[in-house]
């Protein structure tokens, strides 16, 4: 007899339990789509509460990242191993090389000076840079970007250059207190102005979620030929110009690809460059860049930064 | 007292789902070990979304599904929201799913998951395509979804085990 009230709340409850259950999906279906039509409306407010949640989750990613990294660098070692003989003798011949390349920028270094001295060359001023680990790495599918254990409190801000040893990764896209959220140059969104460094025509570097960015904006693909380096061109001003970028490894009807000289296996440590440009980071200004093929400066060097001056004032 | 432990353990143990699909989230957002992994790897979180919907949906309730797909939408950068809506549809799913499931051989359970895996996938590509108003190379997305589907065997084995171990009493 005492059971007959809890089995009539029973046969009202279970219903409701199933009916709640269903609305919950439903309101979390339209909660998802709600986030994303706010993120498509409002991309910044976006990218700073992700960086938010980085912000958060660091001292997880922090900690967590570093067994991650110790087993890479195990299975690392382990293919090194196997390659070691071969690794040595093409590192003898690429040193070989070098050193006559070495001879070859000493003599244009003493050259480049001498010009710069007779010229009273303004160079573009050095850049304030620091060193930091990479923590998290979101190269999926649809997503080529870098979290970074440096933030706004220890000077990175939003557009500066991260770079390695070899080259150009991307730039920083929202800076977070501790951590940075960083756009690779291979991601979707990437658009760099670049420059053929042997012919000094313009061009845009488009990323497109593979290995191989895209050139774009090239007068025409004869212009250039697989083996020629892309640096940045300065134009915009968010990355100071001649930063090494990569190498042309295909030139064919449906593009022409680039091959980054950053290795993206091996990404640990990274250097975020403030070159205090004074650009905008509309990345569509550069419309303007369709026009790819300036006016060639009279060239001479070789190094790391081109002394052609401020694109800025080159390209208008 | 020992009431009370008790039932710490069994709150403990009923959180495993879940925090082992958050293990699964971050570390969907670490630099990747495995040089092959780096751009697809399998999709664990669906896998553990999809496991734990259909056998203990119990423990993985719909904003839990929520939660852990809008995390690791703000961790790996993916439009936010995407992996939410995916996750959430899921569980929606999961009973639907469990009524094919129960009793049957795990081959069965293994296409039925590849079917799922693959809905998953290609809706996860269109709505990419919408929100980059571009076309975008789902050659990733095949690679990805076939990673996933080929681990499920070992992955399934895995959850199983600690479904039996862990949770047979909880």
């Amino acid at each position: 007899m005492a059971r007959n009230p809890a089995s009539s709340i029973a046969r009202y409850a279970i219903p409701l339990k199933v009916w709640l259950q269903r609305f919950a999906v439903m309101t979390f279906v339209v909660l998802a789509f709600g986030v994303m039509l706010l993120g498509k409306a409002d991309s910044r407010l976006m990218e700073r509460a992700r960086v938010a949640v980085a912000d958060l989750m660091s001292p997880i990613l922090d900690v967590a990242s570093e067994p991650a990294q110790t087993v890479s660098n195990f299975m690392d070692s382990l293919t090194e191993l196997a390659v070691l003989r071969e690794e040595n003798a093409r590192l003898r011949q690429e040193n070989a090389r070098l050193l006559e390349w070495e001879r070859a920028a000493r003599s244009l270094q003493s050259q480049n000076a001498a010009l710069r001295s007779l010229t009273n060359f303004v160079d573009v001023p050095p850049a304030r840079e620091i060193a930091t680990w990479v923590i998290g790495d979101s190269s999926g599918v649809y997503v080529r970007s870098l979290l970074i254990a440096a933030g706004t409190d220890h000077g990175v801000a939003k557009g500066q250059a991260v770079l390695t040893g070899e080259g150009l990764v991307g730039r920083v896209l929202e800076a977070g207190q501790r951590v940075s959220r960083v756009l690779l140059i291979t991601d979707l969104n990437s658009r760099i102005p670049v420059r053929i460094e042997r012919t000094r025509v313009r061009a845009i570097l488009v990323g497109d979620n593979t290995d191989r960015p895209l050139l774009e904006y090239l007068p025409s693909h004869d212009v250039v030929a697989p083996g020629d380096r892309v640096v940045t061109s300065g134009d915009a001003g968010v990355f100071p110009p001649g930063l090494a970028i990569g190498e042309v490894v295909a030139v064919t009807e449906t593009g022409v690809r680039v091959r980054p000289f950053v290795d993206w296996n091996r990404l640990e440590l990274v250097r975020v460059a403030d070159f205090a440009l004074p650009g905008i980071l509309d990345d569509f200004r550069q419309g303007s860049a369709e026009a790819a093929a300036g006016p060639a400066l009279p060239r001479a060097s070789n190094g790391p930064v081109n002394a052609e001056g401020r694109d800025g004032a080159e390209g208008g | 007292m020992i009431r009370v432990l008790h039932r710490i353990d069994v709150i403990a143990r009923q959180s495993v789902p879940f925090a082992l699909a958050l293990l699964l989230v971050l570390m969907s957002a670490l630099p990747a070990t495995l040089p092959v992994f780096r751009q697809a790897a399998p999709w664990w979180v669906l896998i553990a979304v999809f496991y734990w919907s259909v056998y203990r949906p119990d423990l993985m309730p719909v904003q839990a599904a929520f939660v852990l797909g809008l995390l690791q939408d703000f961790l790996i950068g993916t439009p936010p929201g995407v992996s939410a809506l995916l996750y959430v549809v899921l569980r929606g799913c999961a009973g639907v799913i469990a009524r094919h499931v129960t009793g049957r051989s795990f081959l069965k359970v293994w296409v039925l998951f590849a079917i799922v895996a693959a809905s998953a996938v290609i809706a996860r590509h269109l709505i990419m395509i919408l929100w980059y108003e571009q076309l975008v190379d789902p050659g990733l997305a095949v690679v990805q979804l076939l990673l996933t589907v080929g681990v499920y065997p070992l992955a399934g084995w895995a959850l199983a085990r600690l479904q039996k171990g862990l949770l047979a009493h909880v």
